[in-house]
């Protein structure tokens, strides 16, 4: 499982006002009646940290083995520029595609 | 019989037609589809039976779809075609040539769908173009277009949207335009336009994505790749779970429109690595050596939450993300030992932290007397609720975070159920001091007053509770009984006058329909006082009518007499039919339910005269068969009430009916001490002691700890050092394991800590270990 903090994208120091911000951009990403899996999952998030007692004891109890996924996909999702495939990769990924 | 005979019996069964056929049918459903191939193969050279044929037709195509769904195309291609040429079976004509296309036979796709052996519908055509349009512009072989008849949709736009595709991969914005607008919308290459649409609005979020993607039907051949396109806008783990579930092409087209440089790759197929080879060392060590590049705080921050889970890594950890605090070694120990399940152990560190967040600056340690206060709270989490060290924790938290509505509530429960009155009334003013517009409090502050027979404070709680929440039920009947309460007072000194007032303020607060008799019940007594006979036995058929069944009215005509001092009998004579009922096994339930409610409103000893007055009633209706649930709470409601015949005669009914449970023991030897529990006898204080037993096998915990408090309650009489064996004294072996566990705990700790914990020790944990010949000095 992500963590409530991943899943809302804020740092672990973040405050109330911050993690509310952000669990709003979220909802606006994904609304509950077009992604209702998701739009769980913040609101889940948003309830576990969204004060600032709530988020002590998420970091003084919670026991579970941190999300190696997350960390990965946080490291590359940023600071990179998109860019576009060549013809043959495109190529390449239709025909994958096509064999799925 | 000999070996060779057996075998030519075998044989002779093996080859007969009924039980090849038999065999075939049981290979097809079980989805052994060659094994069915070959033996209707087989029956069709004994017998070209149309049935066989079809048959094998069927296995054929189930064969051919298997391997289709496991990507071997070539197989599936094979067996569609054996099909046609066994079977002269030509169905699914358009799976076929999917299946050649994805094999990469595409001249013979375009030669079969240029010459279909049997009719191709629109619909079939529309898709197969599209399909085949797709796979030509995924393969780039001009000598294919080249075969196509030149004036068709397939030759004529290939150009344009091989030209729209080269113009998106070298972001020639311009030629895509004038291309996606030249793919009309019966080309076959229409799919084609909404993905290069979604591609060029990757910026513009997710909804606009999947709105340009929403254009394509399910059975379209760019479906597959369009999917791609919104995992690109997810986050962290959603993004890396979706990226591992595409092939490698795939993969590279995304990490292509992500922009990952060469670091990046390597790095995710090293993580990749580490995912097989598993272990959370391994991932602590991938972390470690690539702090630089997933950021130093990321990365201990990271790292930290693993060490829970390894042995020996708060060293590695500490030099590469720099010293941790002692405190927060306590932290990860407690964590670790919760994740091991030595809750022990666990719970000394967590101590141990409590002590260094008290020693620690302000510098070192913010919102120290919050996370103390949620240690203890958390410490509560795997000890019962009405564990005196749970209590303890949870008055201590309170201390010093006076803001948690959860633990007051618990205090309050739980001093509430063990009868200690002032201390119960003490959490509830502090709850209602924290709380005081807290519906749930004041519900427990009207409760709290009730006990105390402060009806007017109740009344005026109740009056709060109403001005938050109009319609709270629980207000309402709190305000209702309080006037009646209020009405008995009067009755009694004969102010007359002043009960025609409260009742008439109680009706207020009578919700219609679920009225519950007592009003009229009292106003039926009040009649008969003013000597209005006639309205007093018409009072009372309402009251009787609205008490939920005859055996609940007998009860409230009695319980209502009693309270204002007037003999049952006065008003049990204006209605004598009353005493003639036969409650069934739902009207003895609800006598529960109202024995319960008076019960809460403080005239319990009343009720067991009342109770009396009903006993030979309910005595008989006693006798019809009930659930183990239904004995357990009329045996829970006698006990309360203290009404120990009734619950002797209801736990020998139910042991009539039930096995004997800890449960029923339990209720049977209360029964019989009527809370006297020094006469408790050897054989009672055996079978207690064999029933926590049981209820410990059953993890019946409460049950066992109920039991155990009678056991402890009588411990010290005579008898208790002459039944049993020490050896054999469970509850003096864990409380020698718990003074063991003590001084084991002490012993491991510093000099300081020891002196520490030494002076801060409650004065019965010293008197204890003394007694227990320790030397508390060490």
């Amino acid at each position: 499982m992500q963590s409530p903090f991943d899943i809302l994208d804020v740092a672990e120091d973040a405050d109330d006002a911050s993690i509310k911000k952000a669990y709003l951009q979220q909802v606006r990403a994904y609304p509950p009646e077009r992604y209702p899996e998701q739009f769980q999952q913040i609101r889940a998030a948003f309830e576990a940290i969204a004060s600032k007692r709530q988020r002590l004891v998420y970091q003084l109890f919670y026991n579970e083995p941190p999300h190696s996924e997350a960390l990965m996909g946080h490291v590359l999702k940023h600071n990179n520029t998109q860019q576009r495939p060549t013809e043959a990769q495109f190529m390449q990924a239709l025909a994958e595609s096509l064999k799925a | 019989m000999s070996r060779k005979k057996k075998h030519a019996h075998h044989k002779v069964v093996a080859t007969s037609p009924e039980h090849l056929e038999k065999k075939a049918r049981q290979q097809l459903q079980s989805g052994a589809y060659k094994d069915a191939i070959n033996n209707y193969k087989r029956l069709l050279k004994i017998n070209q039976q149309p049935d066989y044929l079809d048959a094998l037709g069927e296995a054929y195509w189930l064969a051919a779809e298997s391997q289709a769904a496991k990507g071997l195309y070539k197989e599936a291609v094979n067996l569609w075609e054996s099909r046609a040429h066994s079977c002269q079976q030509h169905s699914h004509l358009p799976r076929y040539i999917t299946w050649l296309l994805a094999a990469g036979a595409y001249i013979k796709a375009i030669r079969i769908f240029n010459a279909p052996p049997v009719e191709l519908n629109r619909e079939e055509q529309t898709h197969l173009t599209a399909m085949i349009g797709a796979h030509l512009l995924a393969a780039d072989q001009q000598n294919i277009v080249a075969m196509l008849d030149a004036d068709s949709p397939l030759a004529k736009d290939y150009p344009i949207a091989k030209a729209a595709l080269k113009a998106y991969c070298q972001g020639d914005e311009n030629t895509l335009a004038s291309s996606l607008k030249a793919i009309g919308s019966r080309s076959p290459y229409r799919d084609f336009r909404p993905v290069l649409n979604a591609l060029l609005s990757l910026d513009a979020g997710p909804q606009e994505i999947e709105q340009r993607l929403s254009r394509l039907k399910p059975d379209s051949p760019y479906l597959a790749l369009g999917r791609m396109l919104p995992l690109l806008q997810q986050e962290g783990a959603l993004f890396i779970e979706s990226y591992q579930k595409l092939g490698p092409a795939q993969q590279t087209f995304v990490a292509t429109l992500q922009g990952w440089d060469k670091r990046q790759l390597r790095l995710l197929g090293d993580f990749r690595k580490i995912q097989l080879k598993g272990g959370d060392k391994a991932l602590f060590d991938f972390i470690v050596a690539n702090k630089r590049f997933f950021g130093e705080q990321e990365s201990a921050y990271f790292c930290k939450a693993l060490l829970p889970y390894l042995n020996k890594a708060t060293g590695i950890f500490e030099r590469h993300f720099g010293a941790l605090s002692q405190a927060e070694k306590y932290r990860l120990e407690a964590l670790s030992c919760e994740h091991r399940k030595d809750h022990y152990l666990a719970e000394r560190s967590w101590r141990l932290y409590i002590d260094k967040l008290e020693m620690a600056s302000p510098a070192e340690e913010t919102d120290v007397d919050l996370k103390i206060a949620l240690v203890l709270r958390h410490l509560n989490k795997d000890l019962p609720a009405n564990d005196p060290g749970v209590l303890h924790n949870l008055e201590t938290s309170l201390s010093l975070d006076p803001n948690d509505k959860a633990s007051y509530l618990h205090l309050i429960s739980a001093y509430k159920q063990s009868n200690y009155k002032k201390s119960y009334q003490s959490w509830v003013a502090a709850a209602l001091q924290e709380y005081p517009e807290d519906i749930e409090i004041l519900l427990e502050a009207v409760a709290a007053a009730r006990t105390k027979n402060a009806h007017k404070k109740a009344a005026g709680f109740a009056k709060k509770i109403l001005t938050i929440d109009p319609i709270n039920a629980k207000a309402q009947n709190f305000l209702r009984s309080s006037h009646v309460a209020h009405a008995r007072k009067q009755f009694k000194v004969g102010r007359l006058h002043l009960v025609h007032k409260e009742l008439a303020a109680a009706e207020q607060w009578e919700r219609n329909g679920q009225e519950s008799g007592v009003l009229s019940i009292n106003q039926a007594l009040l009649a008969l006082e003013e000597n209005h006979k006639e309205q007093a036995k018409a009072l009372l058929q309402t009251g009787i009518s609205q008490s939920g069944g005859n055996l609940c009215a007998y009860l409230r005509l009695c319980t209502e007499a009693l309270c204002v001092d007037v003999k049952p009998s006065a008003l049990v004579s204006l209605m004598p039919e009353i005493k003639k009922i036969s409650p069934n096994k739902t009207e003895v339930m609800l006598l529960v339910a109202v024995l319960q409610a008076y019960y809460e409103e403080g005239i319990g000893a009343l009720l067991i005269d009342a109770l009396a007055e009903i006993s030979p009633i309910l005595k008989k209706s006693l006798k019809q068969t009930l659930s183990e649930t239904q004995w357990y709470n009329l045996a829970e409601c006698f006990l309360t009430l203290e009404a120990y015949d009734l619950l002797e005669y209801c736990t020998r009914q139910a042991l009539k009916q039930q096995d004997s449970k800890p449960l029923l023991v339990f209720y049977e030897i209360s029964a019989t001490l009527r809370g006297q529990q020094q006469h408790l006898t050897y054989n009672m204080h055996y079978r207690l002691v064999e029933a926590a037993e049981e209820a410990h096998d059953m993890n019946d915990l409460r049950t066992a700890a109920r039991i155990e408090q009678i056991i402890k309650q009588h411990a010290g009489l005579p008898f208790a050092d002459t039944g049993f064996d020490d050896d054999d004294n469970d509850f003096e072996e864990a409380e020698n394991n718990v003074i063991e566990g003590i001084v084991n705990m002490i012993k491991s700790l510093s000099p300081s800590e020891r002196k520490k914990i030494l002076k801060d020790m409650p004065p019965e944990v010293k008197s204890l270990l003394m007694d227990a010949g320790v030397d508390i000095d060490f």
